[in-house]
């Protein structure tokens, strides 16, 4: 698996996690709470949706589930999920590739018809 | 979480698979319960709508992950089959193979659905190809048997292809030939059973010598065969077959020596024959045949069947021309007889099934057709989806799996799909089978033969091996053909390889041009069968009922007591509830004949050697016949009771008679007479339409009518055995008990049979045709039903592949109009292509065709382009329902990928 950009392209809410468990694990919840907050268009990650995300990535490598929280009974239910030095590669080559195709955007679409 | 909430959101979690539950569930429990508590902190009616989204969410995520048949943890990875445990790898790769399979249903079910119906039509086909066509006859060493026929060309003034012998010419054959070690004779004919106080019956007999078990080596299953000394005739001995035994003597042991009555006299049984033995098929009593060499009967007097035994080391080549030299000589001896008549050989198995070999050789064709379409199919439908598994096959190899492995696992998959379709496609062929066996009225020869045999389990194996190598191959071939690296590299949703689509759209093409040969085949067959339903026979079937009856000699020596039994009956007959006419006849178009009958025209010297001679099938009727079958008088009268014993002879020709035998003069008023010094001559009354009285296929043949009370006169001897027809303005099969009591009372010992409409009569004379045509039909339809479906898999696949393309044109504004014809060219270039190479195919097939047909060319050019009108047709539509899908990408589905 040393070519990341066999991923490529990432569904929307892929890459929406991937962005959110970039600067720190986090778990289910605060992981959804992340992206609601991050994507100002309002995409909701509801409950089963997040979850075959979360599974699907893991599967992929992508992110692995970084064990039991510590201290409280509650944060020792919760699971949290980090980047993995792979899923890493794999969003900054999603994030390549989306500047080629805005770039390729800019230069194919009318330009009175592009917002800048 | 506690209590209520608890349950209620592990009852919303089963949605998903156990292997995700297990892995998840807690979490998103515990996930749930903090989302909860941020709602419960902004009111009541957040936490209400929290609960709605999240069951709704759960529950189409739980299908989705249920219906995802890839890229989930477990079908990722492998079960890890360990070195050394061979055995325990396999069992695990079936069980996960099965796993696989079962979380897509609707491709195993269509796979399994179209190879059954595939594999089922193909075995049945094959099985009764199997057992009709490439089985020897049941007899021992039954390639050596042969059928000893005569045969008259034109120039003898017949034209019989294939004509039974004179006992001379039996006997001649018999002692010079040197070619077949022995030979057999027979003469069919139908018998009486039971004596007084017993329920006659009416069953097929035939006269055999008793060399005739010795050719087919037959030996009886109790008793005694007949030997030289046997006689025929009133207190001579008869065989029995098994059916006949079991079915009117109870399959008692004490039949043989049993005096039974056949044709009002006594006979002793002698011997129980196997029910493996059935020659001539169909029969159920044997008597003695006895030629006495001393006095044979005229030469010219046909009425034996022969068959003969080839000595070991003869060929029927080296036999055929012995046979040949043989007549050469024959035609110096018998100048008159054999000019343009000669005896040949044929083998026993072509003499039995040549006449059905044309049929069922289309119908194995069409079947197999059927099968490739099957196949492209599938192979399409395979195809399509080992693309979609592409990265889930490089992720695997990636992971560790071997190549092998993953080969193995695609082979064991479709091996099982292949293995399930197998055995239901031999049910399937069973129940058609078992169909074909009992059905009444298809009317092949050895359909009791029909069975499954060793050759057909392997027909069976193979199909389906091939169908297995078919799905499992060709993914194996893509996943070696592609590196992994680049198909892990490769982006599936946008880029597509041109060899994948290419090799996709010509198996549609394949698909659609198979269809459009066998629905140009089944509507010209079925265009046929309607065209002969319809044509004009020269008369009507509807509402009519025949019963037939065979006077006895001893009972109705008397001509004038056969004739008055036949003037009460009809009396009595024309008196049931409903009957408009009551007649009677020795001839039934379609049904029976009495054979071509010689006759002379007053006043004409007799036609001389290597001039057409004058012969006909004559028919003996009563008054009503021509009314009761609504067959036009053309020109002077119809037979009336006033024509009478005792009253001049009158005759009725018919219109091809006319022309073909008084083409310069009016023949009525002419007279005719049955071949016979002492017949009378018969003076035509009138000229009555044309009637295809053998095969509605063929052409009416010239006939001639006489009146049978006047039989007496004019062939010197009543006829007796005569059909009733009874034409009513009800429904005809009601009338048959009726009919069964009526002659009952006028003679209790007669047996009454052959009762049935003229409709079934009829109906079972073109069985063969109907099922051919109706088979086809379905096989047609079921064919053009995948074509479509892979018209419309391809296009739906391409336009699924293209959705980013799609949007992109739609952002920049591109009419719909330029994308419906963008879609609707990929879906059609293939089926335009099919249907070109299609029409192509069938136009060289058409010869094939040929001989099945009846009144429609195999070229008929609105049949084709009807039937290109239509697979286009149906290939729009297919395309349909993609385009729309195209026409409602929007531009911002296109950009959600970027």
């Amino acid at each position: 698996m040393s070519d990341p950009r066999a991923l490529l392209p990432l569904a929307a809410g892929d890459f929406q996690v991937l962005l959110a468990l970039a600067d720190e694990p986090r778990h289910a919840y605060g992981l959804a709470t992340a992206v609601e907050r991050a994507d100002a268009g309002g995409v909701r990650l509801e409950l089963g949706s997040l979850y075959r995300i979360l599974a699907r990535l893991t599967t992929l490598g992508v992110i692995a589930d970084d064990g039991p929280g510590e201290g409280s009974a509650r944060e020792a239910r919760r699971r949290y999920y980090r980047l993995t030095p792979f899923g890493r590669r794999v969003a900054e080559a999603e994030t390549v590739r989306l500047r080629a195709v805005v770039r390729l955007a800019r230069r194919q679409l009318a330009p009175g018809k592009v917002r800048q | 979480m506690t209590g209520a909430g608890a349950r209620v959101f592990a009852a919303l979690l089963r949605a998903f698979p156990r292997s995700f539950r297990d892995a998840y569930g807690p979490d998103m429990a515990a996930a749930f319960d903090d989302r909860r508590r941020a709602a419960r902190r902004t009111g009541r009616l957040a936490v209400a709508a929290l609960w709605l989204r999240t069951a709704i969410n759960l529950t189409a995520a739980g299908i989705a992950e249920r219906r995802r048949s890839s890229l989930t943890i477990d079908s990722i990875a492998l079960p890890s089959a360990h070195r050394g445990h061979l055995m325990n790898g396999w069992l695990q790769d079936i069980r996960y193979a099965l796993r696989r399979l079962r979380r897509e249903p609707g491709y195993a079910l269509f796979v399994i659905a179209t190879l059954t119906l595939g594999i089922g039509a193909n075995v049945a086909v094959f099985s009764i190809v199997d057992s009709v066509l490439l089985h020897a006859l049941p007899y021992d060493r039954s390639d050596r048997l042969v059928g000893i026929w005569g045969r008259f060309l034109p120039e003898s003034g017949f034209d019989f292809p294939q004509f039974v012998l004179s006992n001379p010419e039996y006997l001649d054959y018999q002692r010079d030939n040197r070619s077949v070690e022995k030979v057999g004779a027979l003469q069919q004919t139908n018998m009486t059973i039971g004596g007084a106080g017993e329920e006659p019956e009416r069953i097929r007999g035939a006269v055999v010598t008793p060399s005739l078990f010795d050719v087919l080596r037959a030996t009886p299953a109790r008793g005694r065969l007949f030997t030289a000394d046997d006689r025929p005739g009133p207190n001579g001995v008869v065989i029995l077959s098994d059916g006949l035994w079991r079915r009117r003597f109870g399959g008692r042991d004490d039949v043989v020596g049993a005096q039974i009555t056949v044709n009002g006299s006594a006979r002793t049984v002698v011997g129980v024959m196997p029910k493996s033995f059935d020659y001539p098929e169909g029969n159920t009593i044997w008597t003695p045949l006895y030629i006495d060499p001393a006095n044979p009967g005229g030469r010219s007097s046909h009425s034996t069947r022969a068959i003969g035994r080839l000595k070991d080391g003869v060929t029927l080549e080296t036999a055929a021309n012995e046979m040949a030299v043989m007549m050469q000589g024959w035609r110096q001896q018998y100048p008159t007889v054999h000019n343009g008549h000669f005896l040949y050989l044929s083998s026993m198995l072509e003499d039995t099934v040549g006449d059905v070999r044309p049929v069922l050789r289309l119908l194995l064709a069409a079947t197999a057709f059927l099968l490739l379409i099957v196949c492209a199919n599938v192979a399409s439908l395979v195809l399509a989806r080992a693309e979609r598994r592409a990265r889930e096959v490089a992720i695997r190899a990636a992971l560790g799996s071997g190549r092998w492995r993953l080969v193995r696992l695609a082979a064991l998959e479709s091996g099982m799909l292949a293995i399930a379709a197998g055995a239901l496609g031999a049910v399937l062929a069973a129940l058609v089978i078992s169909w074909v066996r009992t059905a009444d009225g298809v009317s092949l020869p050895r359909a009791a033969e029909i069975g499954v045999g060793w050759r057909v389990w392997a027909f069976t194996a193979a199909v389906s091996l091939l169908a297995a190598c078919l799905l499992g191959v060709l993914p194996a071939l893509r996943s070696r053909a592609t590196r992994l690296a680049s198909a892990l590299r490769l982006d599936t949703r946008t880029s597509t390889g041109a060899g994948r689509t290419w090799a996709r759209r010509s198996l549609v093409a394949l698909e659609v041009a198979l269809a459009v040969v066998l629905v140009v085949g089944a509507s010209l067959m079925v265009q046929s069968f309607t065209r002969l339903i319809a044509s004009d026979a020269g008369f009507k079937t509807d509402g009519t009922l025949l019963a037939t009856i065979n006077l006895p000699r001893p009972a109705y020596a008397d001509d004038g007591k056969a004739d008055a039994f036949f003037d009460q009956a009809i009396d009595q007959l024309s008196r049931l509830p409903g009957v408009t006419i009551a007649t009677a006849t020795t001839t039934v178009p379609l049904v029976n004949g009495v054979g071509v009958w010689d006759f002379a025209i007053e006043g004409r010297p007799r036609p001389g050697l290597g001039q057409p001679a004058w012969n006909a099938p004559p028919s003996f009727v009563r008054a009503g016949f021509f009314e009761a079958l609504r067959t036009p008088i053309l020109r002077g009268r119809a037979f009336t009771a006033a024509d009478r014993a005792g009253a001049e002879s009158v005759a009725i020709i018919s219109q091809r008679f006319a022309q073909k035998f008084f083409a310069e003069e009016d023949p009525i008023g002419r007279r005719i007479r049955v071949d016979g010094d002492k017949n009378q001559f018969a003076r035509i009354v009138g000229i009555s339409a044309d009637v295809k009285d053998q095969d509605l296929g063929e052409d009416a043949r010239p006939m001639y009518y006489m009146p049978q009370p006047q039989t007496a006169q004019t062939i010197n001897s009543a006829m007796r055995q005569m059909t009733f027809v009874l034409r009513t303005d009800g429904d005809p099969a009601a009338l048959g008990a009726p009919l069964r009591a009526a002659l009952k009372t006028i003679d209790p010992a007669l047996a009454v049979y052959g009762i049935r409409t003229y409709d079934d009569a009829v109906g079972s004379s073109v069985a063969q045709r109907r099922v051919t045509a109706a088979l086809l039909a379905l096989f047609a339809v079921f064919g053009l039903a995948l074509g479509v479906v892979g018209v419309y898999g391809v296009l739906a696949y391409t336009v699924a592949e293209q959705t980013q393309e799609l949007g992109i044109r739609r952002a920049l504004g591109a009419p719909g109009v330029s994308l419906v014809r963008l879609v609707l060219t990929q879906g059609l270039v293939p089926a335009l292509a099919g249907i070109v190479a299609g029409v192509g195919a069938a136009l060289s097939a058409s010869s094939l065709l040929r001989s099945q047909l009846f009144g429609i060319s195999p070229t008929d050019a609105t049949t084709y382009a009807a039937v290109v009108g239509v697979v286009l047709a149906a290939a729009v539509v297919a395309c349909l329902l993609p385009t729309r899908r195209a026409l409602r990408v929007s531009p911002l589905t296109a950009l959600r990928g970027l």
